[in-house]
C-alpha cells in the first residue's frame, strides 16, 4: 500500500519543476528537498496511515498469540479463558481507544511534517 | 560569447523537426517561425531538456529561461525561489530586487502559490535575470 502510494507520488511529481531544476542546475539534494519530497509526501501520508493503524491492531493480535507478560493481548486472552466477560469488554475498549489514539497521533505527526515540507500547497 | 549550432537534427518518430540546422547567435536575436516548425524543440535542446539526434551546440554556459508557465516552487516564498536558483544570490539582494518590482513586505512572506499571476511572472522573470553561474555543475 505504501509502495503504491510512493510510486504514485513519484509519478505525480511536477515535471515542469523538474525541468526548471535541470535548467537552473539545482543540486540533487535541493531537488529532493524542494521538488521530490513535496511531490511524494502527500501520497505517502495517505497511504501510510491505514497500515500504521493496522500495525497497532496486529501487535495486539500477536500479543494474544505470544502472551508476553503485562501486555494487553495477554490480559485479553486471560479474560477470555476465565470467562470474565466484563474484563473482555474492558480490554477490547482499551484496544479500540489505543488504536484511535495511535491513529490520531500518527495523523497529526504526518500532517505536521507535510506542512513543513509542502507548505500550504497540499491540503 | 556566441552560441554556435551546427548541423542540428532532431526527429520525433518519422517527423523531422530540425534538419541540419545551423545558426550562430552572437547578439540578441529573435526566433520566429510558423507553429510546429521547431522553435520550442530548438530552445529545449539549447537548455538541455531534449537531446539532438545529431549535430553540436556550443557556447551555452549559464542557461536561464522564463518559461511559459511560472514554474516557481509553490511552497516557497518568492525570495526563497530566487535564492534557490540564484547559486550564491543572497536573500537580502533577492528581497531588495523584488521590492523594487512592487512586492510589499506582506507579499514577500507569502508562499508562491498565494501570489497573484503578475507577481509570479515578475518573480520568474527576476529569477532568470539574477541567475548566476553555478559553482559546481
Amino acid at each position: 500500500m505504501v509502495y503504491a502510494g510512493v510510486q504514485g507520488g513519484i509519478a505525480d511529481t511536477d515535471s515542469q519543476l523538474l525541468e526548471m531544476a535541470h535548467v537552473y542546475r539545482l543540486p540533487l539534494i535541493t531537488r529532493l528537498r524542494y521538488i521530490w519530497l513535496p511531490g511524494i509526501f502527500p501520497s505517502f501520508c495517505e497511504s501510510a496511515l491505514p497500515p500504521w493503524v493496522c500495525a497497532g491492531k496486529s501487535g495486539v493480535s500477536a500479543e494474544v498469540i505470544g502472551l508476553p507478560d503485562h501486555s494487553v493481548g495477554d490480559a485479553l486472552y486471560r479474560a477470555k479463558i476465565t470467562l470474565s466477560t466484563p474484563d473482555v469488554f474492558a480490554w477490547t475498549l482499551v484496544i479500540v481507544l489505543l488504536s484511535a489514539l495511535l491513529s490520531t497521533v500518527a495523523a497529526r505527526l504526518l500532517r505536521a511534517v507535510k506542512a513543513r515540507l509542502c507548505g500550504e500547497v497540499q491540503a | 560569447m556566441s552560441i554556435v549550432i551546427e548541423n542540428l537534427c532532431k526527429s520525433f518518430g518519422t517527423h523531422a523537426v530540425l534538419q541540419s540546422f545551423c545558426w550562430t547567435v552572437d547578439r540578441p536575436m529573435v526566433l520566429m517561425g510558423a507553429s510546429g516548425c521547431g522553435k520550442t524543440t530548438l530552445l529545449r535542446i539549447l537548455l538541455g531538456l531534449e537531446t539532438a539526434d545529431s549535430g553540436t551546440v556550443t557556447g551555452v554556459v549559464t542557461p536561464a529561461v522564463v518559461f511559459q508557465e511560472d514554474r516557481l516552487c509553490p511552497q516557497l516564498t518568492a525570495v526563497d525561489n530566487l535564492v534557490l536558483t540564484g547559486h550564491g544570490l543572497t536573500a537580502a539582494q533577492a528581497r531588495s530586487d523584488l521590492r523594487s518590482l512592487g512586492f510589499t513586505e506582506a507579499d514577500l512572506r507569502l508562499p508562491a502559490v498565494r501570489l497573484s499571476g503578475g507577481q509570479k511572472r515578475r518573480a520568474a522573470l527576476l529569477r532568470a535575470l539574477l541567475c548566476q553561474t553555478p559553482k559546481r555543475c
